[in-house]
């Protein structure tokens, strides 16, 4: 089990969000989060990388027990998740190469042939290979994203956590972004992915969660 | 060149304005660094004033050569004498010279003989200038055998001790001010600096990074800045201190190296300690922000 929520309810400034939250992710899957704007998503997510306090119930990602997670733990509990963002969260002062070796140096890497080689075979599976000293204002919006994606892969996390991805992104590049998802939860990794972009659902079938009226409801497909 | 201009347009947003923090520290330090300079020299000049200080000691006529001798001895043995200058001696008869020269009247001829005494004139260390530690000075050197009087300028000795403690009040409050303006007008710098790169700090957060390691290279910054900072200061100040040498020459003598070079070593003790601590603070503050209060 790499997710387990139980009886939690979801708040965000004070307002309850999601209630009674109840569900199992296990090693290797692939999960959809679909609701509207505003319906809870990003909060469930950020409930699990501990951004959002838990006020009630029991959450454990990645054998960390999230519900009663100390602060100096917290780091640590996300060097095992890799977390994809909507608006991306590079670090603007920095290039592509200079923002993935981050990563690596937080976690106490410091064999620096280690860092670049690693750096490079992530660039590669991103499809971003030469983008090593760009800066991220001369990338697109999907190669940002590609390489926020490879920023969360490059510790080799047991989950990634994709709070709309693709939701600053015109169809076409979001294809090629959740084909990326798929291609990376075939090696193993395990993917939750909030989005509201149904036909993803028919494109690649997979289990969906969905939030709705304060509730988390599990969607099986057809 | 679109892309040049882009790329100076990103510079100018969320950029690490270097350039002023630096001149911040710069100019703080070297207001405050003036300041010292000054205090600095005060102090120097009132040491030289005291030090010229002189006690003068008339002894009793017919004072045997035996007795005066035994005197000499005392009065070279006294705790309170400054080492650097010996007890001197002064004979009547060079007294009368010396006051003959002075007003031009031959006195002695005038009164039939000289009423000048023999004396001794002692300078004493400069922590004795207290007005009431010289009054038992001088009960003490009243009580040695041979002596008739002591005499010294007790007027001249009150102003600069009252002067100076006045001074000494006025000066310290001013640095006190001088001192906390310094602190926030490098903690506002910093502050301001830090709070473009707010969304950094958050970033770092998310993947993982711990505190400390979010810290490390801001503190050396700000370290770095402080130190850069207040060198530039004692640079400054060296160039006014050399000017102002070559306009009134007498000034090196109020200078002394090894004061200077405790005054800039504590100038930059000042730059780096004021600005790695509001950059610490500063750089905490964010680390416990949550994602609300950023958009705040």
């Amino acid at each position: 089990m790499i997710i387990s929520v139980k009886n939690t309810d979801i708040c965000h400034a004070k307002k309850l969000v999601l209630k009674n939250v109840n569900f199992e992710i296990e090693a290797g899957e692939f999960v959809y989060l679909a609701g509207k704007t505003g319906s809870g998503k990003s909060s469930l997510l950020r409930t699990l990388y501990a951004d959002l306090p838990v006020f009630k119930g029991k959450i454990e990602v990645a054998n960390y027990d999230v519900s009663s997670i100390s602060d100096k733990e917290i780091p640590f509990l996300r060097r095992k998740i890799g977390i994809v963002f909507q608006d991306f969260q590079l670090f603007t002062d920095r290039n592509v190469a200079e923002n993935l070796a981050f990563v690596m140096e937080a976690v106490g890497q410091k064999d620096q042939q280690k860092i670049q080689n690693r750096i490079e075979k992530v660039l590669f599976q991103v499809g971003l290979e030469n983008m090593q000293n760009k800066m991220p204002y001369e990338l697109s919006g999907g190669e940002q994203q590609r390489v926020a994606i490879a920023r969360a892969m490059i510790n080799e996390p047991v989950l990634i956590l994709a709070d709309e991805p693709t939701g600053n992104l015109d169809s076409e590049v979001a294809n090629s972004i959740l084909e990326l998802f798929w291609e990376l939860n075939r090696t193993g990794t395990t993917i939750f992915m909030a989005t509201h972009q149904h036909l993803f659902f028919e494109k690649y079938p997979a289990k969906i969660f969905f939030c709705e009226e304060k509730e988390l409801k599990f969607v099986k497909l057809v | 060149m679109m892309q040049k201009n882009q790329r100076q347009f990103q510079s100018n947003i969320g950029s690490y304005p270097h350039t002023s923090i630096v001149l911040s520290i710069t100019a703080a330090n070297f207001v405050i660094g003036i300041f010292l300079l000054l205090v600095m020299h005060a102090q120097e000049l009132t040491a030289l004033v005291r030090a010229n200080l002189e006690i003068h000691i008339y002894l009793q006529r017919n004072i045997s050569e035996n007795d005066k001798q035994h005197l000499t001895n005392s009065l070279s043995q006294l705790k309170f004498i400054d080492p650097q200058s010996k007890p001197k001696f002064i004979s009547k008869e060079v007294a009368a010279q010396e006051l003959i020269r002075q007003t031009g009247e031959q006195f002695i001829d005038f009164l039939g003989e000289n009423p000048l005494r023999d004396a001794f004139v002692i300078n004493i260390k400069e922590e004795f200038y207290k007005t009431d530690k010289l009054k038992v000075i001088a009960t003490q050197l009243a009580s040695l055998q041979g002596v008739f009087e002591v005499n010294y300028q007790e007027s001249l000795i009150d102003q600069i001790n009252a002067n100076i403690q006045q001074l000494t009040l006025m000066v310290s409050v001013f640095i006190l001010i001088l001192l906390l303006t310094v602190v926030i007008l490098i903690n506002s710098a910093i502050k301001i600096a830090l709070f473009s790169q707010r969304f950094l700090i958050r970033s770092m957060q998310l993947v993982g990074a711990t505190a400390f390691f979010i810290k490390k290279p801001f503190l050396l910054r700000a370290a770095t800045q402080g130190f850069i900072g207040a060198l530039f200061a004692c640079s400054l100040l060296l160039l006014v201190l050399t000017y102002s040498n070559l306009q009134i020459e007498e000034l090196a003598l109020l200078q002394d190296l090894g004061t200077l070079i405790l005054l800039f070593i504590l100038l930059i003790i000042i730059g780096i300690g004021v600005s790695l601590c509001s950059a610490y603070l500063a750089v905490s503050r964010y680390l416990k922000f949550s994602t609300e209060e950023f958009y705040e």
